[in-house]
């Protein structure tokens, strides 16, 4: 066989393996783009849905942390002997103070007042479910194996796709809307690819990575163990030395002086946790970790500096800095680090989402060339489409209403209402089913197209009016209170919903008239 | 032998990706990528602990790769090869290295 004959047929196959995985794996791809956005804001999102986060941002440098703690640990009723977690305020964007220890309900304390504030619990679980839609939580098991394959077949679709645009010379001079949603299908491609490679590297890690790693683990053991975490467990989360009690009762130093004296020892990190063990023993400890900002990529994830301090007089027992990782575990961090975004700050995170938005784009443009290759005209004149083009529009387009009723429930629905969030969950899928009956309905995708977007951006629109009309807070309010990320998501969601009221009402009412908007021939 | 014949005779199109190749690329990919990253877990000189998290993560990366190597292969039987050959020498240098190792 010649050279330039099996060319060719590579570069067929390559072509054509794409198109056959690409729209197998494009709309569950999409879902998991667009809740993936929603779960990057997610640390906003949960302070906007709980009314019990509506406090301000204390000052860090400020707060008294001992008024909140030190009367929770000196209560002998409390159960310290199993180690206490305190989540330090703004770890999260989470305004609150958390106390926890095993067996027993988080504390939660306001850090401006010093007062406990009552916890929604279960009632109130939007920015958590948004983020469990991401990655196929609510359909169990099969939900993550369904989302780890997309993953798998996203990178899949990335390899191809970046070896097709190398090798083969495309014409980006076509006017036809074939050519535009394929010139920007790639364009978009191109340039998002390293991080969402990355993104679903990790996806497809968390979903059936773990799970899958059970013969591996056991050769990798000899035979020890087929549990993943019982092998890298101690190189990732290594667990605090348990120390012996001495069972006596001393004085323990205040928290406020061990912060300070943890601050001291290594200014460079961000404190979002503190876990103490024997407290109110002579061998009492206390570990401060957080994240270093300094270090973006090395740590975050499984490598948290730290500074173990004696909770007796607050001298130095054990400090970790980042780079006294094992490498391995540098390296977990630095791929899982573009993924989950533990501790950024908000310009990353913003930036995240911004990417993640224009691959979901892009993932639309690769759609919308299937279907306008598989496309008939019948009669010469009247363009006919797939089956596909219905399921996609409710999929892509009709997700926005769902999502948007989604966030105007969630102050609409009270938080006594009982099964709360099964009502809320529950009209969200029957919103989002009845995008599909829609559209099947509409004889014009088009108009169908335009009629979600409008309702979509209607609904966005409302939802930061109920937080304002349910939820009797006003923008005035929440900026003077000091909640502007509050006041942000209710902008962003404001913003959102125009942006979509405007694409609905630009878009054209039949798909003859779209060649302006499209700015293609037919 | 005819089987042969037709497995390594290059079919005329590539638009046609068929039922064989697609197998070969899932199964025979999942095997080659796992016992690839399974091999690597030895070649990295470290305790298993450390040495089995760079092969964790890359596991399913190796996967969607090793599936793409295997459906453009020129001809079936080749693509049969890729999923095999690779598969045996994965699965002998890892008795070799947990026996001798």
């Amino acid at each position: 066989m010649k050279i330039t004959e099996s060319k060719k047929l590579f570069k067929q196959r390559l072509q054509r393996v794409h198109v056959a995985a690409g729209i197998t794996f494009s709309l569950f791809m999409y879902i998991a783009v667009f809740f993936g956005i929603f779960a990057i804001l997610l640390p906003y999102i949960s302070a906007w849905e709980k009314p019990s986060r509506h406090i301000a941002t204390a000052d860090i440098t400020q707060i008294d942390y001992s008024a909140m703690i030190d009367p929770v640990l000196a209560n002998s009723e409390y159960p310290t002997m199993n180690g206490v977690t305190i989540t330090l305020p703004g770890y999260m964007e989470n305004p609150t103070l958390q106390i926890w220890a095993l067996f027993t309900e988080t504390i939660l304390f306001n850090p401006n007042t010093y007062e406990e504030i009552e916890n929604e619990g279960e009632a109130s679980q939007l920015a958590w479910f948004l983020n469990a839609m991401h990655y196929g939580r609510p359909f169990k098991d099969f939900g993550y194996l369904v989302f780890g394959f997309v993953a798998v077949g996203g990178m899949f679709l990335v390899i191809g796709g970046v070896i097709q645009i190398i090798i083969i010379k495309y014409n980006n001079k076509g006017k036809n809307a074939q050519s535009q949603f394929s010139k920007w299908h790639r364009k978009i491609f191109t340039w998002v690819f390293p991080p969402f490679i990355i993104i679903t590297l990790t996806g497809a890690l968390m979903n059936i990575g773990y799970t899958g790693s059970a013969p591996m683990t056991y050769l990798a053991s000899k035979g020890e163990t087929h549990e993943i975490w019982q092998l890298t467990s101690p190189i990732l989360f290594p667990k605090l030395p348990s120390i012996e009690k001495k069972n006596d009762v001393v004085e323990m130093m205040p928290m406020n002086e061990l912060i300070k004296k943890a601050k001291a020892i290594n200014p460079s990190i961000d404190f979002q946790r503190i876990r103490i063990s024997n407290w109110q023993d002579s061998s009492a400890q206390v570990k401060l970790e957080g994240y270093n900002p300094y270090m973006p990529f090395l740590n975050g994830i499984s490598n948290k500096p730290s500074v173990t301090l004696s909770g007796v007089d607050g001298s130095l027992i054990a400090q970790q800095k980042v780079l006294d990782k094992h490498w391995s575990g540098i390296f977990y961090d630095s791929v899982y680090f573009l993924h989950l975004l533990f501790g950024v700050d908000h310009f990353t995170r913003l930036f995240i989402a911004f990417i993640m938005s224009i691959s979901a784009l892009g993932l639309g443009f690769g759609v919308l060339l299937w279907l306008e290759k598989k496309a008939k005209v019948f009669k010469g004149k009247i363009p006919f489409y797939h089956w596909m083009g219905r399921v996609s529009l409710a999929t892509m387009i009709g997700v926005f209403p769902a999502t948007g009723l989604l966030f105007v429930l969630q102050w609409i629905l009270p938080m006594e209402l009982e099964d709360r969030f099964l009502w809320h969950k529950g009209l969200f899928f029957v919103a989002w089913l009845a995008t599909y009956t829609w559209s099947f309905y509409r004889i014009h995708s088009y108009q169908a197209a335009k009629e979600f977007l409008i309702l979509g951006g209607i609904l966005f629109m409302l939802s930061p009016l109920c937080h304002y009309v349910f939820g009797g807070w006003n923008p005035i309010m929440l900026l003077e209170g000091g909640m502007t990320t509050i006041l942000m998501v209710d902008i962003g969601l404001a913003i959102l919903g125009l942006l979509l009221l405007f694409v609905g009402i630009k878009l054209p009412q039949k798909a003859e008239e779209s060649k302006w908007f499209w700015k293609t021939e037919i | 032998m005819t089987l042969y014949k037709k497995l390594s005779t290059p079919e005329k199109s590539g638009k046609k990706i068929g039922l064989f190749r697609t197998i070969c690329a899932i199964l025979g990919g999942l095997l080659v990528a796992y016992l690839g990253m399974t091999s690597l877990i030895f070649v990295i000189p470290a305790q298993a602990g450390e040495s089995i998290i760079v092969p964790l993560l890359l596991n399913t990366f190796a996967w969607a790769a090793a599936a793409l190597w295997i459906c453009v292969a020129p001809t079936k039987w080749s693509a049969l090869l890729r999923s095999v050959i690779p598969t045996i020498f994965f699965a002998i240098f890892i008795t070799f290295a947990i026996l001798w190792g």
